[in-house]
């Protein structure tokens, strides 16, 4: 039923499919886009031989809703989609983030803007994983940078999108989507799978968007179980009532889904720091850049320069107690990433002005040649 | 160790599926591989790359920084990548069929192996498996890879009805390739 553990040679748009399915995936809705075409191509093989359900969708809008619905009747659900399908998803992500409706959204990025390098690479949306959805709101981006992290992300993905009841957003990279690795596969038991927690008591007393004292979120029902909840757009109160002037009420509901997920921060923040003990420069990069920038720093310490990298999975929420340690600790910040320079910002915001903080950006849809990010450690330790 | 193999040619000629299929040789001979792709949103014709890094240790910067071996199986390619990367270090194998004029590299590179791969393919039957008869001729050459590993991972990856006339390019490439070694002109 399930890959089987042991090391296979996947791409990274197979390997998230298989990731999913472990962590409990049963519903797939989506609408075929170079370069995630491949995840929606293995989740129609996939989804039928684990008892699941795939949905070819007629456009992301649909296939966004789709999933917010499969995941009230009770089904871990995920969609795959690039830079201009995602553009249409954030409408459905508003009305999943305020009806707390647990989903994994798979943006391979391309280069854009609009229908842009189809087939090339980019991290240009990093932003648009936070901002992209109007109103105020907190969202879970994590950063594959091999298709090793794709397995083993898309289970994190669901972990935290069932214990936080919030859209977590995977943002790959056509790299990353399509490169062929070997993968590992640890024995099931050793793999975490986390499930929503589900209401303890009778309907009737039943209160949906109340959590429970000590939780951030309420336990959270099926359809058809029996317990009523009004999954709707409008602000709603801990009833689920609509509020359309309780401004009182509103505040509350707006910063405990704020908060659900900025006071966690330290819980949900995945990172690896290579070569940083005795750093003087810090790269810090994600997706398929951290590896380039890897490169790099190994190249920097052949010559004698103290080097590291801060490779961020999670990207949002921001880690900014990472990033204020590490400035305290080295002369300079080297931020490059595959796009006009985004990170960078938080990077600079972060780390309060103990280092200087420098960008490297790259566009046009190919990776950074190490030399690029090389020059600028020399640059900085010059 | 870190050996880079780039692939290059037309969308069609099966670029990708050797590229893949290259990968998998190498884990199967207890390598880390990586293989990745740059294609246009053409289907067939757009100018195709697989770049294919194969190393003893895990693998970062997962693209070609200088090739160790180029499979260039059309002119336009071998006249674009020419300038693109630093090649004195590099092993051309090229499909003689395809390619005729070789000035965008003469000189500038470490051996060019002219090999008439497509006709070749031709011979054999079908010249879509021109692909595999270079790989055959590069895991030769090269010899970082066992020939039993390419035809395992052709077994796994390649479309059943086709997997005979691919081993059959395979073992022609092994042929060429050990005509190259000695020297002899194919």
């Amino acid at each position: 039923m399930y890959v089987e553990p042991g090391t296979h040679l996947m791409q990274g748009d197979e390997a998230i499919v298989e990731g999913a399915l472990i962590a409990g995936c049963r519903f797939f809705a989506g609408y075929p886009i170079t370069p995630a075409t491949e995840i929606a191509e293995r989740m129609s093989r996939r989804m039928p031989q684990v008892g699941g359900v795939f949905m070819q969708m007629e456009d992301e809008l649909a296939s966004i809703m789709a999933i917010i619905g499969a995941s009230w009747a009770g089904r871990k659900s995920m969609t795959a989609t690039s830079g201009p399908g995602y553009s249409l998803m954030q409408e459905g992500l508003g009305y999943a983030i305020i009806t707390e409706t647990p989903i994994v959204i798979v943006d391979v990025q391309r280069g854009g803007p609009s229908t842009g390098l189809v087939t090339l690479p980019s991290q240009g949306d990093v932003m648009q994983a936070r901002w992209g959805s109007h109103g105020d709101y907190a969202t879970i981006a994590l950063a594959p940078s091999s298709a090793q992290d794709m397995f083993d992300l898309a289970i994190k993905a669901f972990n935290l999108s069932e214990t936080y009841r919030n859209p977590v957003i995977i943002l790959a990279d056509e790299v990353i989507a399509h490169v062929r690795e070997p993968v590992k596969v640890p024995p099931y038991e050793e793999i975490e799978v986390v499930e929503r927690r589900r209401p303890n008591v009778p309907p009737e007393d039943y209160i949906p968007y109340l959590p429970d004292p000590g939780e951030w979120v309420a336990p959270m029902p099926a359809f058809g179980e029996g317990y009523n909840v009004l999954v709707e757009s409008v602000m709603h109160d801990e009833f689920g009532h609509r509020i359309g002037t309780d401004h009182v009420a509103a505040e509350r509901t707006i910063k405990r889904i704020y908060y659900k997920i900025e006071k966690n921060v330290d819980k949900i923040s995945m990172y690896e720091k290579r070569y940083m003990e005795d750093a003087e420069v810090a790269v810090v990069a994600y997706g398929s850049t951290a590896r380039t920038a890897l490169r790099a720093v190994r190249e920097a310490r052949n010559q004698g320069i103290k080097a590291g990298l801060i490779r961020m999975i999670t990207l949002w929420p921001f880690y900014d107690r990472l990033i204020e340690e590490t400035a305290s600790q080295v002369k300079a910040i080297i931020v490059p990433e595959m796009n006009m320079g985004k990170i960078v910002r938080e990077v600079d915001r972060a780390s309060k002005g103990q280092a200087k903080v420098m960008s490297v950006p790259k566009v046009g849809g190919v990776l950074h040649h190490p030399d690029e990010i090389l020059a600028a450690i020399k640059s900085a330790v010059r | 160790m870190r050996i880079e193999v780039m692939i290059s040619g037309f969308g069609g000629q099966g670029v990708v599926l050797s590229g893949a299929v290259l990968s998998q040789a190498s884990v199967l001979s207890n390598y880390y591989a990586a293989a990745t792709y740059t294609y246009g949103p053409e289907a067939r014709l757009g100018s195709t790359r697989s770049e294919v890094v194969i190393s003893d240790e895990e693998i970062d910067y997962p693209k070609i920084i200088s090739p160790d071996y180029w499979v260039a199986m059309n002119q336009m390619s071998l006249n674009t990548f020419s300038k693109r990367y630093p090649l004195d270090k590099t092993i051309i194998l090229a499909d003689s069929s395809m390619i005729k004029y070789f000035d965008p590299v003469e000189g500038k590179v470490r051996v060019i192996y002219k090999i008439p791969a497509t006709d070749e393919a031709e011979r054999l039957g079908n010249r879509l498996v021109a692909n595999m008869l270079m790989l055959g001729v590069f895991v030769t050459v090269s010899g970082i890879i066992p020939l039993e590993n390419l035809k395992e991972a052709i077994r796994r990856m390649v479309k059943p009805q086709f997997i005979d006339l691919n081993l059959k390019a395979v073992d022609r490439g092994k042929e060429i390739g050990e005509s190259l070694l000695k020297g002899v002109k194919v």
